[in-house]
């Protein structure tokens, strides 16, 4: 069955430094689209924007939905913060010590190593150092930071110490906020490392933002509920991204595939991104951008954080019928050049059309698992992927899908290299609507 | 060594309609007409290499190590010409090695449970196809008892009786049922023909079978299709009858309707209503009438004769839209809630050409109209109308509407003015160029004697229409004469009229 | 480009090019996060100097080699980061172990983060590395070396994890393997070794020669071109590799039955079909590794050759843990050393040692 696009009027909002764009979007065709230059303080410009979109839907608004990557991107918007690893022994090597990514090394003030860690299937490989974490909590807390990324080998695998460790860590400093990885996800120890500093580092930023769109969203717009676009292309709620602010890194692209097919009255289609001298090849798939769990690179750094999958292109190659769009209004010109060279092959979507925006409104929740799993039998893997689904479905159902809408989109089973035979790495996307439809 | 089948071999569809491939998952569902004369049990892969062409192919449970292996058995399988590949179920097995599969013409069949048994199972039924063969013809048995009309009955044949395509085809070629590919029948396949009586005992029609292949089935085929004939018979009998009876039911009903109330009489305990409910017709609300004719207006076979081929052959192409013998042609009448008559003459002329009817039609259709009087009414102008049209090529269709004064013409005694015109002018249609100043005549009488738009009409020089009109005076037929003016035109017109 | 140009030392500046050639020949894992890795090495590098690059008949006849490399899980080692004392702690171990000092440090196989280890060893404690390896490319088991086919004994072993177990084997080499494995379950998912101590003498015979080179000129390429035809050219001269085909991915999962028990991880399958009006269909069936390439149903290239996968988008080498449904990909093939081909060879490395029953193309050809 064809996707059909969510029915009912949504607005799609993206909020940049000086200025915002509303999409007005009524039973998946774009209707309206106003923008507002402002000041960065300005609420009251940005709810009488949603006022007058509001005004030209035919009924209710249902929802609203914020596009906020580009004010969320660190390390401009983010606090420093310490960091705190656990590994069964501390490295040698500064190196290794370190984060390979020079920016999170400027996100993270102070580090420390303690013993502790399990690995991939919950193993304990060495005791948690309960007293080394907190003298390292202490240390940060008096040192001026205000919160702490935990980050123990194995999470994924067993919790176990980064719960004990912030239990005992909130006993000593009660006022440190905390991140735990294994809250955040993800397969690789420095790549959840990066996206829990994000985390904490992104925290207050994100409650700051996200209040001022809930405000604006509940003057603007009655009964209306703000929704926060998130780098894999799907929606989370005001209270997700102010706890998570990474998932809402990179939303702009993931929701500018969206749009882009949305615009073209199209779920399923191959569309470049033009923005700057750049091109970024996407797939939009039954009204979901092509996402992997961990392919998000920020600054060199890999982030265990699903994200929709755009791979640069160079030139154009004739290929399978494509949709060219531009971000911004300035990469109209590129993207008309790319069009062209395409040739035939190649529609372009109306540079006055602002795709990120009435991507937004495409948006629906969405919910990921990535574990590793072991399984004996064949069959005793598909009680476990079954299991694993109906997780990813009540993560889902949590994430403000309405109950009976849940799809899962992919299931992936890829067998471990040089594992155990029988390992397993699982990954499961699922996503569900918010409004009736199936 | 290339063993050509023995023609006592199944086929592949065979196999798995009725032999052990039953319980199996096929992958794709073409190419199932291949014989199927051996069966190997392979455990290596080499093993297919020296298989002998046709064989069916069961890959041992040995063998499956991957997807890859299937696949590497179904190419070796094709270079050997195998008839099919039965291999053991296995996770991976989906769409890519389905695509493969159509693009080796090899089709694939999975198995749950054991493949050994299954190379057992179409071992013995390969070596024994009688038993599988005694199956069908028990199961069509039963069906045949279930079904009524020819068509349920050929599509039994059809879809039960693997590599068979069937039809009941009439004596002059033409497909009263089942596939109507068979009538052409193609080489490299077998028919198999048995008669079919009429109500009257004479043969009436022909059941045929085409069997694809060698024909492994050949005899098989021929004692299912005897087993037919005597259920298509009967069908054919009944059907025959209930379309005389309903015919004369629906010819008097139609009286009824037509007679104007306050002449009716000897009907009066028949109040229109329920005369057209009890026959499922409506006359209620805005309706066309349409008439059918016989396009020719050479004498032939009555009205009477023609109903039930006429009325079978519209019902077929129109449903269940009435048709009513009457006693120039067949009425008819349609919905006209939202169409005009010009519509419906599209429809119904595209209809009257498809239409297997015993002769050729045209019609005449009448202008839309309320309730039962109006049907009245444009019944009667589709009947005017339908004469218009006769003499036309089958399917042609006059409207009423368009048609204006030439009524008038339509309702000539055509055929006996051109006889009378025979008489009159025998002198001139004595030439040997009489089509030609005949029609001559007629296009200067139609132009009010104007030789220049005459000239124009006939695509002529206006020298040779003077020309023309010269010799028809040589016959002595005077054109300028006033008060010889309209019958010379009718006469023309009628000699034109009438096919030549 | 010289397609067999010799690189003479590896310094600071050479690790991102020996990064990327280590991802094109450990196909499996090509893509996976080892940003630690290319900061730790070339750390290790700037603070001990450039490693002396030496070939086997360079050396003097006697000196005492030893290889180095990980046995284990690349998914495990990014969860789970070595602390940065493994190389020096497992050759010196082994040095103990042999009572004798090693001389120089040569690759178990020159693939991945295996390439680097020996590089760190070596730095670590001031001793060549052997321009050589013992496969040419990953292989699952430890003891599928030309090393081991030349008869060279794979123990005394020794080996560490990131928890600091510290282990020695004396065993032959399949039992040595065996054991390996089953400590991993409990190391944390790799362990560190240090194994086929020998003479360099032996070493002429019994590598690979040239493997540290290639994979640094096959680094250079593929950190340096831009363009997709650029890289499928320079890849066809600086290892031999031909595109068996392009396409998309339309199949990925498990495939048949569990492996063999000696093979560690399950297969698993992965199908590329082109986008030619043909639209021929490439199976590639793996287990830990690219085995077979099956190309409508004609095997076309089987293990001990090089089976990978190159992104037509990304112009980046494809691991089978990365690989996704709808991925662009070029499938090429590099044919392995001529050691692999021979009929020793093809026994301990070819398509029957993974269980699989066909004949290599070599073999069905000879």
């Amino acid at each position: 069955m064809d996707y059909r696009w969510p029915v009912g009027s949504r607005i799609g909002m993206r909020l940049r430094h000086d200025s915002a764009t509303a999409a007005l979007v009524v039973d998946g065709s774009p209707t309206d689209q106003s923008h507002v230059q402002f000041d960065g303080a300005g609420e009251r410009a940005l709810t009488t924007l949603l006022r007058q979109s509001c005004a030209r839907a035919p009924g209710e608004v249902e929802s609203v939905a914020w596009e906020l990557s580009e004010l969320l991107v660190p390390p401009e918007h983010a606090e420093r913060v310490a960091a705190l690893r656990i590994v069964p022994r501390p490295p040698v090597s500064d190196a290794l010590r370190e984060h390979p990514s020079p920016m999170l090394r400027t996100l993270v003030g102070q580090r420390a190593t303690v013993r502790g860690g399990h690995d991939l299937f919950g193993m304990e490989l060495a005791p948690v150092d309960l007293d080394a974490a907190a003298r390292a909590a202490r240390a940060a807390a008096d040192a001026g930071f205000a919160a702490l990324a935990v980050t123990a080998a194995g999470s994924a695998g067993s919790p176990d110490h980064e719960r004990a460790v912030a239990e005992r860590v909130l006993d000593a400093v009660p006022w440190l906020r905390l991140c735990l990885s294994h809250e955040v996800g993800g397969l690789g120890l420095l790549q959840r490392e990066a996206a829990t500093v994000l985390t904490a580092a992104l925290q207050p930023r994100a409650t700051d933002l996200v209040g001022r769109c809930e405000r604006i969203t509940a003057a603007g717009v009655r009964r209306g509920v703000a929704w926060f676009a998130s780098g894999d292309g799907g929606r989370v709620s005001a209270e997700r991204l102010r706890s998570f602010p990474v998932t809402g890194l990179e939303a702009g692209n993931a929701v500018g595939l969206l749009g882009a097919a949305m615009v073209s009255s199209t779920a399923t289609a191959s569309v470049v991104l033009a923005a700057g001298d750049r091109f970024a090849a996407g797939q939009v798939r039954d009204g979901l951008p092509h996402a992997a769990s961990d392919v998000m690179e920020l600054g060199g750094m890999r982030l265990a954080t699903p994200q929709a999958v755009l791979s640069p292109v160079s030139a154009p190659a004739v290929g399978e019928p494509t949709i060219v769009a531009a971000v911004n209004e300035t990469d109209a010109a590129a993207a008309r050049r790319f069009r062209a060279g395409l040739g035939s092959a190649a529609t372009l979507v109306d540079p006055g059309t602002d795709v990120v925006a009435v991507g937004c409104t495409a948006t629906e929740p969405t919910a990921w698992l990535d574990l590793v799993v072991s399984a004996d039998t064949p069959a005793e893997l598909r009680r476990v992927r079954t299991m694993m689904e109906d997780r990813t479905c009540t993560l889902l159902a949590s994430g403000g899908a309405r109950p009976g809408t849940e799809r899962v989109v992919s299931s992936a089973v890829v067998p471990l290299s040089f594992l155990r035979s029988g390992s397993y790495r699982v990954v499961i996307r699922a996503s569900g609507r918010l409004g009736g439809q199936a | 060594m290339n063993r050509t089948p023995s023609t006592q071999a199944l086929t592949v569809d065979a196999l798995v309609h009725y032999g052990p491939l039953a319980n199996t998952r096929a992958l794709i569902d073409d190419h199932f007409d291949q014989l199927v004369p051996h069966v190997s049990l392979v455990s290596e892969l080499d093993q297919i290499r020296s298989c002998a062409p046709h064989t069916a192919v069961v890959l041992h449970q040995s063998l499956t190590h991957g997807v890859w292996a299937v696949e590497s058995a179904m190419r070796l399988a094709w270079e050997r010409a195998a008839a099919c590949v039965v291999t053991p179920a296995l996770p991976g097995i989906g769409e890519s090695t389905a695509h493969l599969a159509q693009r080796l013409r090899t089709p694939v069949f999975v198995v749950d449970g054991d493949s050994a048994q299954c190379a057992l199972d179409l071992a013995a039924a390969i070596t024994n196809p009688d038993a599988l063969r005694a199956k069908l013809l028990a199961r069509c048995a039963v069906l045949f008892s279930e079904r009524s009309g020819a068509r349920a009955i050929l599509g039994v044949i059809n879809t039960e009786v693997p590599g068979v395509s069937a039809a009941l085809v009439s004596g002059d070629g033409q497909v009263l049922a089942g596939r109507s590919t068979v009538a052409r029948s193609g080489a490299g396949s077998r028919q198999v023909r048995v008669e079919v009586p009429g109500p009257d005992g004479q043969p009436w029609a022909s059941l045929v079978a085409e069997v694809a292949g060698a024909g492994p089935l050949l005899d098989t085929v021929r004692t299912i299709l005897r087993l037919a004939c005597v259920p298509l018979a009967a069908a054919v009998t009944q059907q025959r009858l209930e379309l005389v009876h309903n015919s004369a039911r629906a010819g008097a009903a139609l009286d009824v309707l037509l007679t104007d109330g306050s002449r009716r009489v000897a009907y009066s305990r028949d109040a229109p209503d329920d005369v057209a409910s009890e026959l499922g017709w409506q006359v209620d609300g805005r309706h066309i009438g349409v008439f059918l004719r016989v396009a020719t207006s050479e004498a032939g076979p009555d009205v009477e004769t023609l109903t039930p081929g006429v009325v079978s052959a519209w019902q077929r192409e129109f449903g269940d839209r009435p048709l009513v013998p009457r006693s120039g042609g067949w009425a008819s009448w349609w919905p006209a809630e939202s169409r005009a008559a010009g519509d419906v003459s599209g429809e119904l002329g595209l209809g009257l050409v498809r239409m297997r009817s015993p002769v050729g039609l045209v019609a005449g259709i009448g202008e839309p109209a309320e309730q039962l009087a109006g049907l009245r009414e444009s019944l009667a102008q589709a009947e005017l109308a339908s004469a218009a049209a006769q003499g036309s090529t089958a399917g042609h269709v006059e409207l009423f509407a368009e048609l204006g004064e030439r009524l008038v013409l339509a309702c000539l005694p055509v055929a006996e003015l051109a006889r009378s015109a025979e008489v009159a002018l025998a002198d001139l249609l004595a030439a040997s160029d009489h089509r030609t100043l005949v029609t001559t005549l007629a296009a200067v009488l139609d132009h009010g004697g104007s030789t220049g738009q005459a000239a124009a009409q006939l695509g002529v020089h206006r020298n040779t229409v003077l020309g023309r009109l010269e010799r028809i005076r040589a016959h002595g037929i005077d054109v300028d004469r006033p008060d010889r003016r309209l019958a010379l035109h009718l006469a023309a017109y009628a000699l034109a009229t009438r096919a030549p | 480009m010289n397609g067999d140009a010799r690189v003479p030392e590896i310094g600071p500046d050479d690790v991102d090019a020996l990064v990327a050639g280590s991802e094109f020949f450990g196909a499996s894992i090509a893509g996976s996060s080892v940003e630690n890795f290319r900061t730790w090495t070339r750390e290790v590098l700037e603070r001990r100097g450039p490693v002396p690059l030496v070939e086997p008949g360079e050396l003097d006849a006697d000196t005492p080699c030893a290889a180095v490399g990980i046995a284990g899980s690349m998914t495990a080692i990014v969860e789970l980061p070595p602390a940065g004392d493994e190389p020096a702690t497992v050759l010196t171990a082994l040095q103990n172990q042999l009572g004798r000092a090693v001389g120089a440090v040569m690759p178990m196989n020159a693939a991945t983060i295996n390439a680097l280890f020996p590089v760190l060893a070596a730095a670590e404690l001031g001793l060549p590395v052997v321009d050589c390896d013992g496969m040419g490319r990953i292989l699952p088991l430890i003891n599928q070396t030309s090393y081991a086919l030349a008869g060279l004994p794979l123990t005394p072993l020794t080996a560490t994890s990131a928890v600091r177990d510290l282990v020695s084997i004396d065993a032959s080499a399949p039992r040595a393997e065996l054991l390996i494995r089953a400590m991993l379950n409990t190391a944390g998912g790799w362990m560190l070794c240090a194994l086929y101590p020998t003479e360099a003498r032996n070493l002429v015979t019994a590598a690979i020669p040239g493997s540290m080179s290639r994979v640094v000129r096959v680094g250079r390429l593929l950190t340096g071109a831009t363009d997709h035809d650029g890289i499928v050219l320079g890849l066809r001269e600086t290892a031999n590799a031909t595109v068996l085909g392009s396409g998309r991915v339309v199949e990925l999962g498990p495939s048949g039955k569990r492996g063999a028990p000696t093979q560690p991880a399950n297969p698993t399958t992965v199908v590329v079909r082109e986008e030619r009006a043909d639209s021929r269909l490439i199976r590639l069936e793996a287990q830990n590794e690219l085995l077979l390439a099956v190309i409508d149903g004609v095997l076309a290239t089987a293990v001990p050759d090089l089976l990978c996968l190159l992104d037509r988008n990304s112009l980046r080498m494809k691991g089978l843990e990365r690989v996704g449904l709808g991925d662009e990909v070029d499938v090429l093939a590099v044919p392995a050393a001529p050691v692999w081909h021979s009929p020793a060879g093809l026994e301990l490395a070819g398509p029957a040692a993974f269980g699989l029953p066909v004949r290599h193309p070599k073999e069905r050809d000879g």
